[in-house]
């Protein structure tokens, strides 16, 4: 890459976030003729860059345009962030076991259980990996051989005749399948880093604003503090409102089937019993 | 079952004297407490009661430990050391025993200091629930004694004495009739507004249209 493009106005230079794969067919498609389509210089389009420009200044921005990089970058960054810290956190932990790790003992059943559903759990990523590929030789080796079998009765003029039209038509189909695809590819190349950068730059600023927030405001503090509490109360007002409910209908259903007579025709508890869980009143504290 | 069993046949919460429908109490409390409503509420204690006593047990473990007595605390507390080296049967009887105890002990300690302090369970509180004796808001230790045994009696024979909440008139349950003990519901209590909406569509079609705007209940009844 020469200094000029690298400089270039306009131009995205993409981080090297595609593993270069040499015989992998898809990079070809992508970009024949390249051994690293990572580096090379991707033009923002017209339309992502006024996007970018109605973002700075226009209430009007398009909204869905934006979550959705955000979600997409969310996601990726974020899976990108957490495969980072474990490969750290594991490497840490590999280099303090410097000699061989000790093995759990094993003193009851429940320990052979437990075991045994770790081993299972780790070895079914790599039992699922070996199953999938040799599904695939088995699919490569059945096409092969029915291929084979059936190429002198498909490859003929007399059969060509009739097929060849469906054969242009499926051929052109998938052209335009894989020209879509090709746009789809070069298009994620382009918005996944603004995406990224997106949904980290936006993370980042709401902690900071709504922390500054916090601490610029106390009453805002109190105030988060006191609808977390309120929303517990209503919650618990909400249960507390169903089991009351259920309660009548329990009760409606076994007295009827027992010929009870419904609770609406027997009196109330009297009111001194009542009187012993009326709210306490309250007066009001003269404050001088 | 028919479905319009569900359905009083004369209008939940409303008192029928001389024919006239009088409108229900602007809220349940102190109502007695039904019996879906306590069940959980015992529920909520039995949970409370099973960390406690497993915190307990674990903390009584360590302690053995500390002082020595570590192959004591295997034999009562590990279920891995059932083998004839710790004494085979005598430990698991002693194991279940310690188990079997500790749990009762616990359930009756906390069910006794908290009636007897405040008239009312971590559980029953949580949903609203008080316990009264004899005209009293709490329920004196004599009495929460013979309610807390009164706890194995109603549940020994199947739960039965639990489930005669469901038919008794005052809603109470054998171990309520052996202390004398009433629950009531301690907070503003609502039906909820589906069950509502169901018993005035049912009056809908069996009342006269005259008693229907009577029968409307005022708007605070209603959990909105």
């Amino acid at each position: 890459m020469t200094s000029e493009e690298q400089t270039q106005p306009g131009v995205y230079q993409a981080d090297p976030v595609i593993v270069d794969m040499p015989d992998d067919e898809l990079t070809e498609l992508v970009t024949p003729g390249t051994s690293n389509p990572s580096q090379l210089p991707v033009p923002i389009p017209e339309e992502v860059r006024a996007a970018y420009e109605r973002l700075e200044g226009d209430p009007e921005f398009d909204a869905y345009m934006s979550i959705a990089r955000l979600l997409v970058g969310g996601a990726v960054e974020g899976t990108a962030q957490l495969s980072k810290r474990l490969q750290k956190i594991e490497g840490e932990l590999m280099r303090a076991q410097a000699e061989e790790p000790k093995v759990g003992e094993i003193n009851s059943t429940s320990d052979v259980m437990r075991y045994a559903a770790v081993g299972f759990a780790l070895s079914a990523g790599d039992g699922l990996r070996r199953r999938f590929m040799k599904l695939l030789d088995a699919t490569d080796f059945f096409w092969e051989a029915t291929g084979n079998t059936v190429k002198p009765f498909t490859e003929n003029r007399i059969t060509g005749f009739f097929t060849a039209p469906f054969e242009r038509a499926f051929d052109s189909i998938v052209g335009r399948g894989q020209e879509t695809v090709n746009e789809w590819v070069e298009r994620g190349r382009r918005e996944e880093p603004i995406s990224r950068q997106l949904a980290l730059e936006t993370t980042s600023t709401i902690i900071e604003e709504f922390i500054n927030l916090l601490s610029e405001n106390p009453e805002l503090a109190e105030l988060v503090q006191s609808q977390s509490v309120g929303l517990v109360g209503e919650v618990v007002d909400e249960v507390r409102s169903r089991t009351v409910s259920a309660d009548v209908v329990a009760e409606t259903l076994v007295r009827r089937l027992l010929r009870r007579p419904p609770r609406s025709d027997l009196p109330a508890p009297p009111a001194d019993v009542q009187e012993l869980v009326a709210p306490k009143k309250t007066y009001p504290v003269r404050r001088d | 079952m028919s479905r319009n069993l569900l359905l009083p046949r004369k209008p939940i919460l409303y008192a029928v004297t001389n024919e006239t429908l009088l409108p229900p109490p602007p809220n349940l409390r102190g109502y007695y407490a039904g019996f879906v409503t306590r069940l959980i509420a015992l529920l909520i204690d039995l949970v409370i009661i099973f960390v406690m006593s497993f915190l307990f047990n674990w903390m009584l473990r360590l302690i053995l430990n500390f002082f020595g007595l570590s192959s004591l605390a295997t034999a009562v507390f590990d279920q891995t050391a059932y083998s004839p080296e710790y004494g085979g049967l005598l430990v698991t009887v002693l194991r279940w025993t310690t188990t079997v105890l500790t749990s009762a002990t616990f359930l009756f300690v906390y069910l006794v200091f908290f009636w007897t302090v405040i008239g009312k369970t971590p559980g029953k509180g949580i949903l609203g629930l008080h316990v009264i004796q004899g005209g009293q808001a709490t329920v004196p230790f004599k009495w929460a004694v013979v309610r807390a045994l009164g706890y194995y009696v109603s549940g020994i024979p199947l739960g039965l004495g639990f489930f005669w909440i469901l038919i008794d008139d005052e809603r109470r349950g054998w171990h309520d009739r052996l202390a004398h003990t009433h629950v009531l519901y301690e907070w503003d209590a609502r039906l909820g507004r589906r069950l509502w909406d169901r018993i005035r569509n049912w009056r809908y079609h069996n009342t006269a249209d005259a008693v229907i705007d009577v029968l409307a209940p005022p708007d605070e009844t209603i959990q909105q």
